[in-house]
């Protein structure tokens, strides 16, 4: 968390901002981490920093998403069942799911 | 100026939105990223292996050191929260060991390891990252490493993999660990396979007993064809 409200820091002061209002991240089931640790952890650091006084965690959750080397198609699916709902293909590759990233700030 | 008292809102108190898209562990991705080059530079292959805690990494990594180097040399990086048990347990082998104490932290990550690595007075074939007994956090911290080899010993029961997708997913190779004790733990070998199938459908799995020494061959297979892989040889 102290890694995110560092980069979220960094941003702003490049952007000439010094508060931060919202932080925006994007988590997905499969990036080893869940949305309410998250949430402890922001509400615990976050007051150690004057520019996030007030400030928001918004979290967007990402779907774990295969797409299947046999039929194409991208379908969204659940953890530990990998294989091609539409055609039963076993060879997927996942390509949503493991995100763990700071999507966007609001700022003044 | 603000119509209803006089004051001189500043420009920079519009709320602005900044699109950011970096990765939380962007820090880490990016000393893994050098950890990564590294190991290539040298020649060394860094396997990083993860379980749960008593699943017998330690006694699976002291006996293929002991039984590899130093015709293949090999190293070994440990984390524990605390002592250096494990390291002078897994030095028995031959191969030097060192021992990082993460404190109250549940996983290791790159620069540590970077750290570990750089004091290591030979680079050695074989790297292998003894990850701090857990089968959640580590999955999230990318070390450099260029194969994840999760164990999964039968005393642990064959629904591990359904409980703790997530370090499966990820795993290049799965070792079921401890089949001596297959018996004596009614241990389910064909439902584990058949779980294992689905959350790690692109991991090759290996069974083995560091005791017995079953298994051992194929294991130490994998090793050298993948350490012939990162040395650009012919395997």
């Amino acid at each position: 968390m102290e890694s995110l409200l560092q980069t979220a820091l960094a941003a702003a002061e490049r952007e000439g901002a010094t508060r931060i209002q919202q932080i925006t991240v994007r988590v997905g089931p499969l990036s080893g981490v869940l949305a309410e640790p998250l949430r402890f952890a922001f509400e615990a650091l976050s007051p150690n920093h004057a520019a996030l006084a007030g400030a928001t965690l918004v979290i967007e959750p990402t779907p774990i998403r295969c797409r299947c080397a046999a039929c194409e198609r991208v379908s969204d699916v659940d953890v530990a069942h990998y294989d091609c709902p539409v055609c039963g293909g076993r060879q997927t590759t996942l390509v949503s799911g493991r995100e763990l990233e700071l999507t966007r700030l609001e700022v003044t | 100026m603000c119509e209803s008292c006089g004051c001189s809102p500043t420009p920079s108190s519009t709320p602005k939105t900044l699109e950011v898209h970096t990765p939380v562990l962007s820090q880490n991705l990016q000393h893994a990223m050098e950890n990564r080059s590294r190991f290539k530079q040298y020649g060394t292959l860094a396997l990083n292996i993860l379980s749960s805690p008593g699943s017998g990494k330690t006694a699976l990594i002291e006996r293929t050191m002991k039984d590899l180097h130093p015709r293949l040399p090999c190293a070994v990086i440990v984390g524990d929260l605390a002592t250096d048990l494990d390291a002078q347990r897994l030095r028995r082998s031959g191969a030097p060991a060192i021992q990082i104490n993460t404190g109250s932290a549940c996983h290791l990550d790159a620069a540590s390891i970077s750290k570990s690595a750089a004091s290591l007075d030979v680079q050695p074939d074989v790297l292998f990252i003894e990850n701090v007994g857990n089968l959640v956090c580590p999955a999230a911290f990318d070390l450099g490493e260029n194969a994840r080899v999760v164990l999964l010993s039968v005393t642990e029961g064959e629904d591990k993999p359904l409980k703790y997708p997530v370090i499966f997913e990820r795993a290049d190779l799965v070792l079921i660990t401890k089949t001596d004790l297959v018996e004596a733990a009614s241990f389910d070998l064909k439902s584990a396979l058949a779980h294992l199938d689905r959350v790690a459908p692109r991991a090759n799995i290996i069974q083995v007993s560091a005791k017995t020494g079953a298994g051992l061959e194929r294991w130490y297979h994998w090793i050298r064809h993948e350490v012939a892989h990162q040395k650009g040889l012919p395997h």
